[in-house]
């Protein structure tokens, strides 16, 4: 007895059992925290009803038991009782309607943004786009690949971490227009109590004002393919002055890439971009060692686009192959990096064409 | 003699009206007792149903309609 006391006291003590949290997040924003108020209610709710129910028919089941010589009754109807169980559960659902509309409406209000942010699922990463700023990035995972396959430990974060986090002001209400390029995905961080479906053709409104600066991280949450498990989402919520700083870091950023975009590379310099930009933007597909999957995906070793005619390789890159898996990738990757991509095929991966592209030369 | 069976003849109609509704309702939450089903089948009359059956409908819509009204009313 004693035993089992203590294994009891330990396992209750044991730091792995918060971890077993079962109840969804109380969150960070004050829609957050009603979400999650409603949430208990109901609940608490269903929890009372369980209990007199199951009361009821345990109690039953035990009082009239056949062993103590109990016969059951034969009758056809009991319509008092009858509408007394349809109309007292109807009175209940329409009681916990009123709290629950009063929560969808402050959910749905998406009016008075002070920021408008266009979020775009692609098969997969995440494309953020500021309406007002002329900010646009594509969001991709950023787990070293060791981690995946398991060749080194995995880090806390592990596949909720990203290159570039979509960055908000805390205090400030930003509003998402949600949707998709390609397949059906969904956008969801459980601190923000948002989860949108992001729908091709359909933009979907969600919003969110967070109190406090920090980082927070969600998932796809809508099966849309290969690597649904492997685009994540993390927001960076920043002070205001931290997020005008931001803000004005991203446009020079834009003016610096510009810049380097008329500049001329060396083989060697665009080679080694490339790798990180194939690593990136191209193995989920194509595989990091460039053979593909046999079936499903082509290889880049030898491959005759690869290996052939660099114009039609910048091509395919740059506008996908209609009617395959292949996208455009003119929006996601700069000039730069496509530029750098195509030399990393054609000289790498077993390749050895020996010719390179320039930054200027790619005509998006 | 005659005012007397006039009486007793709409009073007749008023009370198929009322079992007619009182079914309806009764089908609206699928709780109806054996004896009012065989009643309405033997005496009931199809049109008075289907008028009753169409009212109470206008009637559980604007219900709906009025109880949405009141929530908004309460949640703003």
């Amino acid at each position: 007895m004693s035993k089992a006391f203590t294994l009891a006291l330990s396992l209750l003590s044991t730091p792995a059992l918060a971890d077993w949290q079962l109840n969804m997040n109380e969150g960070v924003t004050a829609l957050s925290r009603e979400i999650f108020d409603l949430h208990m209610l109901i609940f608490w709710i269903c929890v009372v009803i369980g209990v007199a129910v199951f009361g009821v028919m345990f109690y039953s089941i035990f009082k009239f038991r056949k062993s103590k010589g109990a016969v059951a009754e034969h009758w056809h109807e009991n319509t008092t009782v009858e509408v007394f169980w349809t109309v007292v559960p109807s009175i209940i659902l329409i009681a916990m309607a009123v709290p629950a509309t009063a929560t969808l409406m402050d959910m749905y209000d998406t009016s008075e943004a002070d920021v408008d942010i266009q979020i775009t699922g692609y098969q997969w990463k995440w494309r953020y786009q500021y309406l007002d700023e002329d900010i646009d990035f594509f969001s991709n995972l950023s787990t070293p690949r060791e981690e995946i396959v398991n060749e080194s430990t995995k880090n806390p974060n592990y596949l909720l971490e990203v290159d570039n986090a979509l960055v908000i002001p805390a205090n400030k209400k930003v509003r998402f227009l949600v949707t998709a390029n390609d397949v059906i995905h969904s956008w969801w961080v459980p601190h923000f109590a948002v989860k949108k479906d992001a729908i091709p053709g359909f933009i979907n409104e969600a919003w969110v004002k967070v109190e406090e600066p920090g980082v927070y991280r969600g998932q796809c949450t809508e099966l849309c393919g290969k690597d649904h498990g492997f685009m994540p989402v993390v927001v960076e919520v920043k002070s205001e002055a931290d997020y005008e700083q931001w803000v004005a870091d991203q446009k020079a950023m834009k003016l610096a890439m510009a810049d380097e975009a008329s500049k001329d590379l060396s083989m060697d310099e665009l080679i080694a971009k490339g790798e990180g930009v194939y690593q990136a933007a191209c193995s989920g597909c194509h595989q990091p060692n460039g053979q593909g999957i046999p079936g499903a995906f082509p290889a880049i070793t030898g491959s005759a686009i690869a290996t052939g005619a660099i114009d039609a390789h910048i091509d395919i890159i740059v506008n996908g192959k209609t009617g395959t898996a292949m996208q455009a990738f003119k929006e996601q990757l700069s000039a730069v990096d496509i530029a750098a991509v195509v030399t990393y095929q054609r000289n790498a991966l077993g390749n050895t064409v020996g010719d390179m592209v320039q930054p200027s030369a790619i005509q998006k | 003699m005659m005012i007397e069976i006039i009486d007793i003849k709409s009073s007749l109609r008023v009370k198929i009206w009322v079992q007619a509704i009182w079914s309806v309702m009764a089908s609206f939450i699928g709780v109806q007792s054996n004896t009012n089903r065989e009643r309405d089948f033997e005496h009931g009359r199809f049109s008075v149903f289907v008028v009753a059956g169409l009212l109470m409908t206008l009637i559980f819509l604007l219900s709906v309609y009025g109880l949405v009204q009141l929530v908004m009313m309460y949640v703003q």
